[in-house]
């Protein structure tokens, strides 16, 4: 499934022809991710952005997938870019020692830092969100945690209400 | 059609705020005939425009107030800007996003002090009117706002004079499981009563079960906020104009001590002054007082109606606190309403417990997707990497939380001010906030968080777990917003009286939370919508007596 149909199923579900908030975001409903305003700069370079892949896929593995990296280029840029120096300082002397097979000491020497902990709220937010904000590519970490979007649910809703296992 | 009026024409009414109260009592000023312009601080957002959106809604507060306001525990501390009150900022008010817990107050809440006499550091009174007093306005906002829920389950619900007029909603694996639990235990669940429509209503559809009710607006009109269920009447009036983007900063008076209208910034920050015979306030618990006490004047130095010195005193708070349990199998909490099952066995206060007050327990789901990735998992479990990982795939469809309601004693310490330094963008003075629980609310949660253990682990949870209770942090920020402009007889101790029309200004109504004594067991808005059908019946007495 293409991030295009991705958000083009949700707006077509809702009946909808235009975004809540519309006035931001009239030009984005051209662009891949509604929610991103079209022709936001991403926020890092490419060195820069694939030491955060590893990053994040470190936190939350699968990360890579449903290209958390995409929310959180789209994410320092618009919402979140008072966040911006916190990754900049934190990322300051990693980018060149980060490797794939270092990641894990790595995050365990940051883990208590303020860039680890704003990492790793935007990867579970690039990982979960509703893909119009860029991330959470095919539905992967919803796919995962086994959240459904759907405009409807008929009961029975999971094991515990369903009549046949009633005791 | 809308009504449509000029701010210099004086028009019967001005309401401000369009939610819980405000949304009712415009519709029935507008349907007897009378001239209503409503002004509220958020845009008109239609069902249309409620999308499944966590980040936005969630995160990005983008239905919420979102102003800077200042809080500290007690008079003496340093403030702190800190967001301690939430509300819902868009036509429909709190209404549009609240869960739709839609309980009674009980008959005992409004005399618990003549029930069980005074605390110490606490400011119990009694109601100025009794539970009889108000059951046909339960009564008839249960039917023209479309409530579910099923009379005569719980024995300790108070005398109703008919049944809800919609069945319940079906129940999920939280309530079904916290039944099990709680039966098991000798106690009484029951299903909840919800402003949500099990069946197609006057018009609007029945609930889909999205599962998008918290905090979101209901893009079905199936949640019974005012946006749906009241304000579309009053506009078909012709007689109500619902102006949105209105942020009232004053309410005006004149040599004679009343009321002329109101003065309210425009969505370009423009001030415009709408000119009316009568105003009421419905901005709720925490904006109602902020607004007296803006509205100062030579005749009103300290805030108009404002004689007693209670405007902005009493604040009790949305006291509660949780427990989680994860089963076996899954539950899918991210499936339909809320809550479907709530239990009222530990309502009443019982001396033997050893503190004042009590409190109401529901069954729920716990959050969105990201919400119980950051918040929802059980503190063993490691923060990252495979082992998170796993723990979120486990856990998210497995998971329901419990929410206990408790009891919030007014305290006169406790208090919404105007901070002396802080602005908001407009340039009005911050909301500052001072609260801290009484000794006893924090006695009430703790009590209440061990019973909810004990529902869990008797319903069979592989794991119950629950956050140490704190008191503030448990609390902070508010939705419950109640006790700032309370009722009562004595207009030195109260500011409005039993009609809700301000002791000191003829001309001056205030319904909302404010207008509470007490905080029942939280879930207030069932009462401030039957003081709201209340107000405005009286409001039409006086009106058509020519006594307004």
């Amino acid at each position: 499934m293409s991030p295009e149909f991705a958000v083009s199923r949700r707006t077509l579900l809702c009946g909808l022809s235009i975004s809540v908030f519309a006035p931001d975001l009239l030009v984005a409903l051209q662009h891949t991710h509604a929610n991103v305003p079209a022709n936001t700069p991403p926020a890092f370079d490419v060195p820069t952005a694939k030491a955060l892949e590893i990053l994040a896929e470190g936190i939350l593995p699968g990360a890579r997938e449903a290209r958390v990296i995409d929310f959180i280029q789209n994410a320092v840029s618009t919402i979140f870019k008072d966040q911006r120096g916190i990754y900049e300082k934190g990322l300051a002397g990693l980018t060149e020692k980060l490797t794939q097979d270092n990641v894990e000491s790595v995050l365990r020497s940051i883990e208590t830092t303020p860039f680890f902990e704003t990492l790793r709220t935007h990867t579970i937010m690039g990982y979960l969100v509703h893909p119009s904000w860029g991330g959470n590519k095919d539905l992967v970490g919803w796919k995962a945690i086994g959240f459904e979007d759907a405009r409807a649910f008929q009961p029975p809703f999971g094991y515990y209400d369903d009549p046949k296992n009633a005791r | 059609m809308p009504g449509s009026y000029k701010p210099s024409e004086t028009v019967d009414f001005v309401v401000v705020g369009s939610g819980a109260a405000g949304g009712i009592v415009a519709k029935e000023l507008a349907v007897a005939g009378f001239s209503v312009v409503v002004l509220e601080q958020g845009p008109y957002l239609k069902a249309k425009d409620f999308q499944h959106d966590e980040m936005s809604i969630i995160y990005l507060l983008k239905m919420v107030n979102n102003e800077p306001i200042t809080f500290r525990k007690s008079a003496g501390e340093k403030v702190t800007v800190r967001k301690a009150v939430d509300y819902c900022r868009t036509v429909g008010g709190g209404s549009v996003h609240f869960t739709a817990n839609y309980w009674r107050f009980h008959e005992n809440d409004f005399q618990e002090h003549s029930k069980w006499g005074s605390v110490a550091g606490a400011d119990v009174q009694n109601w100025p009117i009794s539970y009889a007093d108000l059951e046909p306005y339960y009564t008839k906002a249960e039917y023209d706002l479309g409530i579910s829920g099923q009379a005569g389950v719980s024995p300790f619900d108070p005398p109703r004079s008919k049944p809800y007029p919609l069945p319940p909603l079906p129940v999920k694996s939280s309530g079904a499981l916290f039944e099990r639990g709680a039966k098991k235990m000798g106690l009484h669940p029951f299903p909840a009563p919800m402003a949500i429509l099990s069946q197609p209503y006057k018009g609007r559809s029945a609930c889909q079960h999205c599962g998008f009710c918290y905090c979101f607006g209901c893009e079905y009109n199936a949640k019974s906020s005012t946006l749906a269920a009241t304000i579309p009447v009053a506009e078909k009036t012709g007689k109500c104009e619902i102006r949105s983007e209105s942020y009232v900063r004053k309410v005006e008076t004149n040599a004679a001590g009343r009321v002329t209208g109101v003065i309210y910034f425009d969505r370009d920050k423009k001030e415009v002054r709408q000119k009316a015979r009568a105003v009421v306030l419905c901005a709720n618990g925490a904006e109602t007082p902020r607004l007296l006490l803006m509205s100062k004047s030579t005749r009103f130095p300290n805030g108009l109606a404002n004689s007693s010195g209670h405007v902005g005193t009493g604040l009790m708070f949305d006291t509660g606190t949780v427990a989680f349990g994860a089963f076996e199998n899954p539950l899918n909490e991210h499936k339909s309403v809320m809550v479907t099952r709530i239990l009222h066995d530990y309502y009443e206060t019982d001396p033997k417990r050893g503190f004042w007050g009590g409190f109401g327990l529901d069954a729920r789901s716990l959050a969105y997707p990201i919400g119980f990735a950051m918040d929802g998992l059980p503190p063993d479990v490691p923060r990252w990497g495979n082992g998170y990982k796993h723990a979120l795939e486990h856990y998210f469809t497995r998971t329901m939380m419990t929410l206990s309601h408790t009891s919030s004693l007014a305290q006169q310490k406790n208090t919404i001010a105007l901070d002396p330094e802080v602005k908001d963008q407009w340039g009005l003075p911050a909301m500052q906030v001072t609260w801290e629980p009484h000794p006893d609310d924090v006695k009430a949660m703790q009590y209440s968080q061990d019973r909810m253990k004990e529902i869990l682990d008797t319903a069979g949870a592989k794991k119950v777990w629950a956050p140490p209770v704190s008191g503030i942090e448990d609390v902070l920020p508010s939705r419950h917003l109640m006790g700032t402009c309370r009722m009562g007889k004595d207009p030195k101790s109260s500011v409005v009286d039993a009609n809700n029309r301000a002791h000191d200004v003829p001309n001056l109504f205030i319904v909302d939370g404010s207008s509470l004594v007490t905080s029942g067991r939280q879930q207030p808005t069932a009462t401030i919508q039957a003081l709201a059908y209340r107000t405005a019946d009286h409001l039409l007495k006086l009106a058509k007596s020519g006594q307004l």
